[in-house]
């Protein structure tokens, strides 16, 4: 058996790490860097780097911005007092492309999900939490995906705000069981905000 | 290509590029199946709700002919989503373990409707709430005993003299306890176990305990058990599972 070199294995082994990307995915991609011309190879190398070095998560709502705070906790237009928690940063730009919403956000870098090692601890849930308690916000609306984990999630968030006070809500079910909000039509997403229903407050 | 239809629990899902996800199900007539679902994420594709994680559905695939075995998920329809499994995380928890067992416990296509059953009736006590955490022990029990797993709880493996002691050690090496003569020079021993708590768990596994919702056991003894089940599953699998971090 013909192997593959180390250097080879070894970027193979690093782009396996992401998500959806599996072993033979991975090793086409180490073949196609190794395939690029120092120029482009030395750019993907630099864009790497500057993500690194340039963009951090907002110390607000955990947005990835390169300025602190982010400019949608940055933006005096926005209704302070409502907040909507989303799994992640493409769920926000989903839902404020939706044109429906108009409030801040809260991103929680992901779901509970135990198969994937995924717990509460693992997400912004305590930071959350601070924001609510200091006592500007009115309004919390859960728009994690509409599916096992995303529930699980929602329903423990819930629960970690019934002590202050706040109303809680969560998206109606236009976007349909299971179904991804980075990928719902924007008039669907638009309808689940505006139908949102009342579960604590 | 021939077309599959049974029933089956989805137990696991990883995303396969931008619209389409694998789905590990376990079901009632081949055992472990993996499908790929084509499209699943796409905006009005209805199929994805019908395959949640922990559902119940009946599903329908053609049988992929590449190596890997990977079918292709052509049609699903949910029975049982349990919602109320959601509601606690507990409950969610313990849907989890018991779904990543029998992911890593199973073979491909080496089908246990027996097995089937006994997931399935897990996942309907915990949605139910009824028997709580003596549920996910017996289920873990016999699931050993299928799998060909189920250690050697009241006599000794070595020797077999019954054990009469409080406190017993257990050699995940040769699937036992050991008694105190056998377990000189015996390495990897886990010692002063409960001898109650493993023969609850064995008496859970063979079934003899069938009322679940009326068994009493005290939480200390469901301590005891869950601890000695998470290392000695860590021992069979070699590896840690995910799932063995926050289980009551
Ligand atoms: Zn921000
Ligand atoms: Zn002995």
């Amino acid at each position: 058996m013909v192997g593959h070199p180390a250097s080879i294995e070894a970027l193979a082994t690093e782009f396996a790490k992401m998500p959806g990307i599996g072993s033979r995915t991975a090793m086409r991609l180490a073949y196609y860097v190794q395939s690029l011309t120092s120029e482009d190879a030395a750019r993907l190398v630099d864009a790497i780097r500057t993500v690194k070095a340039k963009s951090r998560q907002c110390s607000i709502c955990c947005n990835i911005s390169e300025t602190d705070p982010c400019p949608v906790c940055g933006d005096a237009s926005r209704d302070r007092t409502t907040v909507c928690v989303v799994e992640r940063v493409q769920d926000m730009t989903a839902i404020d492309s939706s044109g429906s919403y108009r409030g801040l956000y809260h991103v929680l870098g992901g779901r509970i999900a135990p198969l994937d090692g995924v717990y509460p601890e693992n997400l912004n849930i305590d930071a959350l939490v601070t924001r609510v308690k200091e006592g500007e916000i009115r309004e919390i609306i859960i728009a994690t995906n509409p599916d096992t984990e995303g529930d699980s999630t929602a329903n423990l968030v819930a629960d970690r705000l019934a002590p202050f006070g706040v109303t809680v809500s969560v998206l109606a079910r236009g976007v349909p069981a299971g179904g991804q909000l980075e990928h719902a039509a924007k008039n669907t997403l638009a309808g689940a905000i505006e139908g949102r229903r009342t579960v604590k407050g | 290509m021939p077309y599959e239809r049974t029933d089956a629990i989805t137990i696991r899902y990883t995303d396969f590029s931008e619209t389409s996800r694998i789905f590990t199900f376990y079901t009632r007539r081949f055992g472990r199946v993996s499908a790929l679902a084509k499209g699943v994420k796409r905006k009005y594709s209805k199929m994805i709700g019908h395959v949640d994680l922990l559902s119940h559905s009946e599903i329908i695939f053609t049988s992929g002919l590449s190596r890997d075995r990977l079918h292709i998920l052509t049609e699903a329809n949910a029975y049982e989503t349990f919602p109320n499994i959601r509601k606690q995380l507990p409950r969610f928890y313990a849907a989890c373990h018991a779904a990543e067992l029998v992911n890593n416990m199973t073979s491909l296509d080496d089908p246990s409707p027996e097995l089937f059953d006994q997931l399935l009736d897990l996942l309907r006590r915990r949605d139910r709430n009824v028997g709580t955490a003596i549920a996910l022990l017996a289920f873990e029990g016999q699931l050993l005993l299928l799998s060909g797993f189920m250690p050697q709880l009241s006599n000794c493996v070595s020797c077999g003299k019954k054990n009469r002691q409080k406190t017993v050690a257990f050699s995940p090496r040769l699937g036992g306890i050991v008694c105190s003569k056998c377990s000189t020079g015996e390495a990897e021993l886990i010692h002063d176990l409960p001898a109650d708590a493993l023969s609850l768990f064995e008496r859970l596994a063979q079934k003899k305990l069938t009322k679940l919702s009326r068994v009493k056991i005290s939480p200390s003894v469901t301590h005891q058990t869950r601890a000695f089940l998470n290392r000695y599953e860590t021992y069979i699998l070699a590896k840690k599972l995910h799932t063995a971090k926050h289980l009551g």
